[in-house]
């Protein structure tokens, strides 16, 4: 496990061994999407008050939640990077940022869509929006602020202690609910019972759907710390060669 | 250096902790502020004045929605906290959801009489999902349930 860990940490090593993961993770990921999305968008029977509108919370539920972990994650990575200078920690550190700031953006978006019909307004400045709306915020302007450097290593440690100080902002968010008066809902008590609220055939299909954008922003991620890894290595032998395999297969076919 | 690695992780935990530190006082100084409604039981007790606009929140009671008007678009109700009432009069629209029973939030002043003119009115949903055969079997199964009102 350890020796596994490590070897992520190589560019070289991170790069062939995601080749072998990508194509399994991006069926389980097709697989889980498909089934959630449309047992949760067609098949669940429709909620006894809000009707059919509910079926947003299928989307926007998983939503809230990954733009959260995406940024815990970038978080961590950022702390991996400023404490063992681990390269690939602040590439994967960097690729969080524009995915999880639209992750955040859909997250809000269906919300305002949600609220509407529901609450009247799409949008008021309670506990629970305004916090989200500042993880985005944080996350544009981790986006920005490495872009207003010239070295990669002063951008680096600068985004690193940004994404750390912004970490404040995840229990904020998460218990705004219980701390305040808020016109956002609280968290559901998912029921394991059938004639109870929030009855499983109401959270299965949820779970689906996170799963399967928990698998959507994985690949993603490693897409984009594939790029970035190319990006900086350019230079080193092992992409000349790969560049040169490429060119070689492209031209017999 | 490993001790190099030691001061590094120190200062992670010195930046995470005092950013924690710095917003956890400065959300303790502002916690009544951030809260998006006032109860009726707080407006009761005269936390905010006459005329001054603010939000209140709480339940449709039961039985008090009396709807006036031509189109019915004129509505009186009590919001309640189940410790507090607060008259509420409001004449526009009203979204999908609002009902007796269902949370409000209301946005408007107090007049003279004592009556919340509200301006604008939210329908708060609560955090239960399920269809309407499993909303039946429950409502058959319920049972009286004494509200706790905590004064």
């Amino acid at each position: 496990m350890w020796q596994w860990f490590l070897q992520l940490g190589s560019p070289r090593l991170f790069y062939s061994k995601t080749d072998r993961y990508l194509p399994w993770l991006s069926w389980i990921t097709v697989i889980l999407l498909g089934t959630g999305l449309a047992w949760g968008l067609a098949f669940t029977p429709p909620d006894y008050q809000m009707g059919e509108n509910y079926r947003i919370a299928y989307i926007h539920v998983p939503m809230a939640t990954l733009a959260m972990g995406c940024y815990a994650m970038m978080a961590c990575f950022s702390a991996g990077y400023l404490i063992w200078k681990i390269k690939v920690a602040d590439m994967i550190a960097k690729a969080c940022a524009p995915i999880g700031a639209s992750i955040t953006a859909v997250a809000l978006a269906t919300g305002s869509l949600w609220g509407i019909p529901t609450w009247g307004t799409w949008w008021i400045w309670d506990a629970r929006l305004t916090s989200t709306l500042i993880m985005l915020f944080l996350y544009v302007g981790i986006i920005a602020l490495r872009s207003a450097f010239d070295s990669i290593d002063s951008g680096a440690r600068a985004c690193a202690v940004l994404s750390l100080v912004g970490v404040v902002n995840l229990p904020i968010i998460k218990y705004s609910v219980d701390w305040w008066n808020t016109l956002h809902q609280g968290a559901s008590n998912l029921s394991l019972s059938d004639t109870a609220a929030n009855p499983p055939e109401v959270w299965i299909p949820a779970f689906f759907v996170g799963f399967g954008v928990l698998g959507f922003f994985l690949i993603a991620l490693i897409l984009r710390t594939r790029n970035e890894i190319l990006l900086r290595e350019r230079r080193a032998q092992w992409v000349s060669d790969l560049v040169e395999g490429n060119q070689k297969e492209s031209g017999h076919a | 250096m490993l001790a190099h690695r030691q001061q590094k992780l120190a200062i992670v935990l010195f930046i995470v902790v005092g950013a924690a530190l710095a917003v956890g006082l400065l959300l303790v100084a502002l916690n009544e502020g951030i809260n998006v409604f006032y109860t009726p039981t707080e407006v009761s007790a005269g936390d905010v004045s006459q005329g001054q606009n603010f939000r209140v929140g709480g339940m449709v009671k039961t039985g008090s929605l009396v709807k006036d008007g031509l189109d019915g678009t004129e509505v009186n109700f009590l919001a309640t906290d189940f410790c507090n009432d607060i008259l509420v009069s409001f004449s526009g629209p009203l979204p999908d959801l609002f009902r007796e029973g269902q949370g409000v939030v209301a946005d408007g002043a107090l007049n003279e009489d004592g009556v919340f003119r509200a301006t604008q009115i939210l329908a708060k949903h609560d955090e239960n999902y399920m269809s309407a055969e499993v909303k039946a079997s429950l409502d058959a199964a319920e049972t009286e349930t004494a509200e706790v009102c905590h004064q």
